[in-house]
């Protein structure tokens, strides 16, 4: 009952320090929260935000978190609709209308927003905007026109991306890599120093590619320039120290070739150039003339190509008895796509070493970001089904207690109570104010005076008194009342100002019990409309699990194939280096089996 | 060769073709989103009505003169939410966006809301700062935004609040 009142009882007055928003302006708020959300990916909050909005710069977020999602025909409409009604979309917007239109195959219309946000905007949009251009530039073999585009593009991250694609463009059409590594100069450069520390797998793989080309114009020198650079702990690092290794020999200089290869062989065989490092290692030894340990290298080599086959069988089995999510992704503690670009992998794992390279084909990133979308949906639905199962029992519950007659009596009795305090503030407002007429001066004493007194009359009714007692109090009560005479106009003042407080509580108590008891008696209908709602939320939820299960298992069926297919395309390579080893090996055998008819210095230890 | 291609498929990572399961799970997820939007708005209605509910969100206006690490928010002297910032929410934050912080439930009348937030400034210096308001829940919804920001001559990161309409 108390704790019942108390909760009703408000005081009125606005606490200072707290500033108002202006009018008007919640809306915009919302949408900021909106803004925010999508901006950390939480794309469903953000749509449920702006829901209701009917903004234009409502219209933009829900087209921006509908082309993240993917939902690439609704974005378009979104944003074609605000367009259409005479707004100017913002960068960011009008980005994700330029690649909605991409994903629907409209590349015309995708170019025109591309070379309009290029055009007006500096920041990272514009430079996205310039990286697509020359995209769709280089597919159409225009490489001279994604030149240009590249050379109007700010420097950062999506010009070294651009630059990138056009030396690899160059390199497939070009015999001399000159082009090629110029192109690869100047998107090292576009990077910068302060890009180059926040994206450096785009270093490696710049370094790296630019160290093939230079090696493959026969340039060790340069290449070696370029491979020097290459990070030791990086997805990059087997193939940079495999070609490190390559032109180092290319230089006859082996032994230094091979310290590079046997880095490159601590590395899983899934990564690209371990295997060729382990090769090379034969040839190392074979080429400086010890030709036991190139036999060695070549039998180790052996032993690890079989041991891989059969960890690849057994990642097949895995694949077909659990499926390629849950076998790769989730079994190396993955269950997204945005890993792939993070730069602290451990990348001692065989498992994880083929998952990163079978994730270097946008086929493959699709098929696995698929199966992750719809795994979450599924778990998020399934979650969602659940706690509908809590709010209906709740609801249930409070349904019975608030249907109860004893709720409405114990609100009846905070009623009550409200009156009682009523009647007492009532009754002391009358004391006071006779007393503050008639001049009752010991009525209105207060603190230590009034105690006092108190304590006086308290005496004076329980003693029987002396009459020298009697006549010591009469001085005191004397005194006592003079003080009192003294604060009489502050104690009324005083008492005055407490009365008011609490009338003023009093009058909001009643307020907020008049309103909650009109809150109960729509308590029950309220409830009821709930429930409705939560049955009615949770056929819908279970309608869409059926179709996001169905569609799982789809995605599921073809990432498998992806993944199978990879692992078989590994299998043959893996095979094919075992062939050429044990060729190889054959071959030293022979060598050494003419040579044993003609003795001859084979060199270091033999 | 192999290189090549290997890094020209790399390359290419947004140019895929629609194919019809992207179209089956682009419509999905669409009505996904549609029911997300009715379960939160019933989530909302059954765990905070209007007449409990109180919303904190916060506002970062000290782009150039602070960090935010973390924010500690207290009701009535109980802790209500601890958040720790990544650099994408602080990104989003600086680009505008708006967190909602806390989202609760309050009797009517007056509330201590307490926030302590912590960061680098500027200067290297490494700041814990707290800030104490007084709020006033009445029977509507009763939404409040911390703003941090750090003013001129000091620039030292404060904390204020707005109440919203």
């Amino acid at each position: 009952m108390r704790s019942a009142l108390s909760l009703l009882l408000v005081a009125a007055l606005l606490p200072s320090g707290l500033a108002w928003a202006d009018a008007g302006s919640q809306s915009k708020r919302i949408r900021d929260v909106a803004r925010y959300e999508l901006l950390v990916g939480d794309t469903d909050r953000a749509l449920h935000e702006i829901w209701n909005d009917g903004s234009p710069e409502a219209g933009m977020l829900r087209g921006e978190a509908l082309a993240h999602m993917g939902v690439a025909n609704e974005a378009r409409n979104a944003l074609m609709a605000v367009r259409n009604a005479g707004q100017t979309l913002s960068d960011p917007a009008l980005l994700a209308l330029a690649k909605s239109q991409r994903q629907l195959g409209d590349r015309p219309a995708a170019n025109d927003a591309l070379s309009t946000l290029m055009r007006r905007s500096r920041g990272p949009e514009g430079q996205e905007a310039a990286y697509l251009l020359a995209e769709d530039a280089i597919d159409s073999e225009a490489y001279d026109r994604a030149g240009q585009i590249l050379s109007k593009s700010q420097d950062g991250y999506w010009a070294a991306m651009g630059y990138l694609n056009l030396a690899t463009a160059y390199a497939r059409q070009d015999t001399d890599t000159a082009r090629s590594l110029i192109a690869l100069r100047v998107a090292r450069a576009m990077l910068g120093d302060q890009e180059a520390t926040r994206y450096p797998e785009l270093l490696q793989h710049i370094q790296v590619t630019a160290g093939y080309l230079a090696l493959r114009s026969d340039e060790p020198d340069k290449a070696l320039s370029f491979l020097n650079k290459v990070s030791l702990n990086g997805y990059y690092t087997p193939q940079a120290l495999y070609l490190h290794g390559l032109a180092l020999a290319r230089k006859d200089n082996y032994r230094t070739a091979m310290q590079s290869w046997h880095r490159a062989r601590k590395f899983p065989l899934g990564f690209p150039g371990a295997a060729d490092a382990w090769l090379g290692m034969g040839r190392g030894y074979d080429e400086s003339g010890y030709l036991g340990q190139a036999g060695e290298a070549y039998l180790a080599a052996i032993s690890a190509f079989e041991g891989e086959l059969v960890t690849l069988r057994t990642l097949r089995t895995q694949i077909q008895e659990q499926g390629g999510y849950e076998a790769m992704v989730r079994s190396a503690g993955r269950d997204d796509v945005e890993w792939f670009l993070a730069d602290s992998k451990t990348l001692t794992q065989p498992r994880l070493a083929y998952l990163m390279q079978f994730m270097e084909r946008p086929e493959a990133q699709q098929a696995v970001r698929d199966v992750a979308e719809l795994t979450r949906m599924e778990q998020q639905l399934k979650r969602r089904l659940s706690d509908l199962d809590v709010f209906e029992g709740m609801l249930t519950r409070r349904l019975k207690q608030v249907s109860r007659q004893g709720s409405r009596a114990k609100i009846a009795e905070v009623g009550q109570g409200i009156q009682r305090l009523n009647q007492r503030l009532q009754a002391l407002q009358a004391r006071l104010d006779d007393a503050g007429e008639k001049g009752q001066v010991a009525d209105l004493a207060t603190g230590e005076t009034a105690d006092k007194l108190a304590q006086i009359r308290q005496i004076r009714s329980q003693k029987k008194l002396t009459p020298e007692e009697q006549a010591r109090l009469d001085r005191l009560e004397g005194v006592l009342t003079w003080k009192a005479q003294e604060g009489f106009d502050r104690a009324r003042r005083e008492h005055a100002r407490h009365v008011a407080s609490i009338a003023h509580s009093l009058d909001a108590a009643k307020a907020a019990y008049q309103h909650f008891d009109s809150e109960l008696s729509q308590t029950p209908d309220r409830f009821r409309k709930l429930l409705s709602r939560v049955g009615a939320a949770r056929s819908q939820a279970r309608t869409l699990l059926t179709r996001v299960e169905t569609q799982r298992q789809k995605a599921s069926g073809e990432l498998d194939q992806h993944l199978m297919a990879f692992i078989d395309d590994q299998a043959s390579q893996m095979n094919a280096h075992l062939d050429r080893s044990e060729q190889q090996l054959a071959h030293l055998y022979e060598h050494l089996a003419l040579n044993d008819a003609a003795p001859v210095k084979t060199g270091g230890d033999q | 060769m192999r290189l090549i291609l290997l890094i020209t498929g790399l390359l290419f990572t947004g140019a895929l073709a629609a194919e019809p399961l992207s179209d089956d799970i682009a419509s999905l997820k669409a009505d996904v989103a549609g029911l997300n939007h009715t379960l939160f708005q019933l989530e909302e209605d059954i765990l905070n009505p209007a007449n409990t509910q109180v919303a904190v969100y916060l506002s970062f206006d000290a782009r150039d003169y602070f960090v935010l690490d973390s924010v500690e928010l207290a009701l009535d002297g109980h802790s209500a939410v601890s958040h720790l910032y990544s650099e994408r929410e602080r990104k989003a934050l600086e680009q505008g966006g708006v967190q909602r912080l806390y989202l609760g439930n309050l009797a009517a009348g007056e509330h201590e809301l307490s926030a302590v937030f912590n960061g680098q400034g500027a200067n290297d210096h490494y700041y814990r700062k707290d800030a104490s308001f007084t709020i006033q829940k009445a029977t509507g919804k009763a939404q409040y935004e911390l703003v941090i920001d750090a003013r001129a001559p000091s620039f030292e990161p404060a904390m204020r609040i707005k109440q919203w309409d």
